[in-house]
């Protein structure tokens, strides 16, 4: 065969091609590092990949095609996860024995957690049939094995690996399966990056944000009646071509406008007022809930359905990414964060906003108007926020309804804590607590147990993650990995949000600044 | 008195209540259910039962709040204290279920409040992680564990009221005297009403109070306690024990929370959980000690004010009030909105609380150490 040699010459040319074309880049722009080439790398060598294909594809008289649209399906996934691998190569580069430290805390706390609703769901399934209580006393060694199989029923229902064997076997027709249990993933945890990253960016200008629930739920409302009503609203019979350009680049507008009026609300009352952020921010989250619960169950609705609005039009509809549950506000998610943190990291402004949350007497000093600084925290916190709740109600779901965002703020605090804030760990934690969600929906709904064991396991994982100096002792002790300030773990995995005025335990950061 | 000299938020918080309370005096002259004169011979006057729910209301608000006091005098943020209520209320609920003894299901309540506070403690003073998140983390867990443990051993019995629950109400014998309020001309047993045949615990909760008081502001161990919240380096030169002031501290906020929620659940409610049943009341109560201004009699006030308009909400419920001037809903049209509809309604404990917090809080300090965790010198 030809055709497949061809094929698979493509396949093995295009890196080669594509290192030779990040040498001239290289040579071309000598300032820039290698690892910022890495994800571009990644991308070209797919899409070249992709191009090769289809050229043969044409070639050949679309012979091939059936063939085709395995690999194609393949490459596809593989491009959807590359902004993924491209954040895991980006941040081995930090691994440093604190940084080690903090991961292997993370890690034993979500272990922990998990660990703990495993006995949760073995309580309930004793509490369902009471003689698998004598069966677990009589052979204890079969407590370890129900954790194993619960453990195992979980990571198969979040990653799907029972399928992936499967499809190595090379049975063709259950790879939407697979693609199923991976969107399923990725899709739950999408929302996950915008609350987290509405908590990480009020986190790092030292406000605590609790608000991202309102926001997300202003936000899914807005966008899904601009999606609905739009033609309504403008009066004017547009043609579809012109309402395809314009829908869904307003719904986003619309929802972030709103959503960063809504974020200005705790941070006026914090800056002028001195309202406390965090009970504002709680309290505003039912105020907005209700308030568009009104809305759609009197107003925004049609007759046949209750409390949800009606299909958003065809022009006003995110595209699939993956089968069945992936949108394109994966992408979206993505891209804000990488936006998120190149802003926090890489510009003025974010410097002057992580010097408001790190030291406010310090960066008035400095020139920082830090109230206003505050308040365009909370505002840009409020309009991610609004944006990740359009992205939901315009792809994942197509419609809005007030119930949806419930339990995602709470989510988010945990992915942002357990993140260190940082953008771009965010990313991987939100995926990591939508492979949870997913598991625990699969797990209650084939061991017929309630599906709360979510809830209370997020409780367990921001506790422990509350707490990273107790495990990070013992894993010292454990490990002797060496001596670390302790004051750094602290500040790192709790966002760098600790009043830093406390100079009675800062002796040795103090000393530090001096040398 | 001059409208100048007030301070800005001052005027601030009365432009907000004022036009509050003119609704509800016109609410009250307008009222819908009565139409003659010899109905009103023949039903209660709602005004009785809306004072009786305004001390029913302010009881769990005040309990929380006085909980959150003490923790907050001795320098540790008690953001647990809406978990707290929901994990007692639906403890002593589960108790009551099986074993049908309902002082043991209060001891239980607060047993499980005082756990949450022990490990709130734990977190915030031994290891020193951060008090808010770990105040947020209790109130995730509260949450998810309690649906968790209500839909596995409740689920069967699901619905308004968990049959075959007693409560204090029940023991006592006074459920009956509670669905007997007292008729028009009775000025006497309408005053009886109101303040002497309330659930025990509201008296408990008054007790208590008062007790919160003298310990804080008259005995040694209340200056301790307010010591340790100020400057717990002097506290700790002066050969005060800063952890066990502020283990002790957090630890009865714990019970006292719970206890709130013990009275949310089985004093005005008879034996009844329900998903998020707490609804709020716990960041109420903080409202509500910072409007008090960090002291027991401000913050009794200040829950009254709270208990007040929850009870109006209830007072309201089920009256329409069109605004004069439609508001415009995109796609939609002009509508004319319901005032009193049940959202705006529920909405308004939470509107007050952000009225309160952002009207009241720089008028007084709070302790100089709250929220900092405090480090021995090493030896």
């Amino acid at each position: 065969m030809i055709i497949e040699n061809i094929i698979w010459f493509v396949i093995l040319i295009s890196p080669l091609f594509c290192l030779l074309l990040i040498l001239i880049i290289r040579y071309l722009w000598k300032s820039i590092q290698i690892r910022y080439l890495v994800p571009v790398l990644i991308t070209i060598i797919v899409l070249f990949s992709i191009i090769g294909l289809f050229i043969v594809n044409e070639l050949s008289g679309n012979q091939f095609s059936e063939s085709l649209d395995i690999i194609f399906s393949w490459y596809w996934f593989l491009l959807v996860l590359s902004p993924l691998i491209a954040i895991g190569i980006y941040l081995i580069k930090d691994v440093k024995r604190e940084n080690l430290i903090l991961f292997s805390a993370t890690i034993t706390a979500i272990v922990l957690a998990i660990l703990i609703s495993t006995l949760l769901v073995i309580f309930a399934e004793i509490y369902k049939n009471p003689d698998l209580f004598d069966k677990l006393i009589r052979n204890p060694f079969l407590v370890i094995e129900k954790i194993m199989n619960i453990i195992q029923i979980m990571i198969n229902a979040a990653f799907g690996f029972d399928r992936f064997y499967l499809l190595l076997d090379g049975i063709y027709e259950n790879d939407k399966d697979f693609y199923d249990v991976i969107s399923r993933t990725l899709a739950l945890g999408t929302p996950l990056v915008f609350t987290a990253l509405v908590f990480a960016v009020a986190a790092k200008t030292g406000l605590f944000n609790i608000g991202a629930e309102g926001a997300f739920t202003l936000g899914g409302f807005v966008g899904a009646v601009i999606g609905v009503w739009l033609p309504d609203m403008i009066q004017i019979p547009l043609p579809q071509e012109i309402l395809a350009i314009i829908h869904l680049p307003l719904a986003f507008l619309c929802a972030a406008i709103v959503g960063a009026f809504f974020g200005l609300i705790p941070g006026l009352l914090k800056a002028y007022l001195g309202a406390h952020e965090v009970i504002t921010t709680i309290m505003l989250n039912p105020i907005a809930y209700l308030i568009v619960f009104l809305l759609v169950r009197d107003y925004y609705t049609v007759p046949d359905l209750r409390t949800e609005t009606p299909q958003v039009l065809r022009t006003c509809q995110l595209p699939q990414l993956l089968p069945e549950y992936l949108f394109a506000e994966y992408l979206i998610a993505i891209f804000i964060a990488f936006l998120m943190y190149f802003f926090l990291f890489r510009t003025t402004y974010g410097l002057e906003l992580r010097a408001t949350g790190q030291n406010p007497t310090a960066a008035e000093y400095a020139g920082i108007p830090i109230k206003r600084r505050q308040i365009q925290a909370m505002a840009i916190a409020g309009t991610i926020g609004a944006i990740g709740g359009a992205g939901m109600s315009l792809g994942y779901y197509y419609h809005f309804h007030p119930s949806h965002p419930l339990g995602i703020g709470f989510d988010g605090i945990a992915v942002s804590v357990i993140g260190a804030n940082n953008p771009l760990i965010l990313i991987l934690v939100a995926l990591l607590f939508g492979a949870i969600k997913n598991s625990g929906e699969t797990l209650s709904t084939s061991l017929f147990i309630p599906k709360d064991i979510i809830a209370a396991m997020r409780g367990l994982i921001i506790l422990f993650a509350a707490l990273p100096m107790a495990i990070a002792y013992i894993i010292r002790r454990m490990g002797k990995i060496g001596k670390l300030q302790e004051d750094e773990t602290t500040e790192s995995i709790s966002g760098k949000i600790i009043d830093k005025n406390n100079h009675n335990s800062d002796y040795t950061s103090n000393q530090e600044d001096s040398i | 008195m001059k409208l100048k000299s007030l301070p800005l938020r001052m005027k601030l918080f009365l432009s907000f209540i004022i036009p509050l309370i003119i609704i509800f005096i016109i609410l009250l002259i307008f009222d819908n259910n009565i139409s003659s004169i010899a109905e009103i011979y023949k039903k209660p006057h709602r005004i009785v039962l809306l004072l009786r729910h305004t001390i029913t209301f302010t009881i769990p608000i005040f309990l929380a709040a006085l909980g959150g006091l003490y923790s907050e005098r001795s320098g540790i943020i008690n953001l647990a204290l809406e978990g707290m209520m929901l994990t007692g209320a639906f403890s002593a609920v589960l108790i009551a279920y099986f074993t049908q003894d309902f002082i043991l299901a209060i001891i239980f309540g607060m047993i499980v409040g005082i756990f949450l506070g022990l490990i709130h403690a734990f977190i915030s003073i031994h290891l020193k992680g951060d008090q808010i998140i770990s105040g947020v983390a209790i109130n995730v867990l509260a949450l998810g564990i309690t649906n968790f443990f209500y839909k596995v051993i409740l689920k069967d019995v699901s619905g308004a009221e968990i049959p075959g629950i007693p409560t204090i109400n029940d023991i006592m014998g006074w459920n009956e005297l509670f669905k007997n309020p007292p008729l028009n001309y009775d000025i006497i047993r309408m005053i009886g009403y109101i303040f002497f045949e309330q659930s025990p615990l509201v008296y408990i909760a008054i007790g208590l109070g008062l007790l919160g008081y003298y310990i804080l502001f008259y005995t040694s161990i209340g200056l301790r306690i307010r010591a340790v919240g100020e400057h717990p380096r002097a506290a700790d030169t002066l050969g005060i024990n800063v952890y066990l002031f502020r283990y002790g501290c957090v630890i009865i906020s714990g019970a006292l929370a719970s206890l709130a929620g013990v009275y949310l659940s089985m004093g005005f409610l008879s034996g009844t959980f329900s998903k998020e049943m707490s609804g709020g009341r716990g960041f109420i109560a903080i409202a509500a000690y910072i409007f008090g201004n960090w002291n027991v009699g401000g913050t009794a006030l200040a829950s009254l004010l709270f208990g007040f308009f929850s009870a109006l909400e209830e007072f309201l419920k089920g009256q329409e009030v069109f605004l004069l001037f439609p508001f415009l809903l995109p796609g939609i049209g002009w509508e004319k909105i319901n005032i009193l509809a049940t959202e705006f309604l529920d909405m308004i404990p939470y509107l007050l609380t952000i009225i309160v917090l952002s009207s009241s809080i720089r008028r007084a300090r709070g302790p100089g150490a709250i929220g900092k965790p405090y480090e021995k010198e090493m030896t």
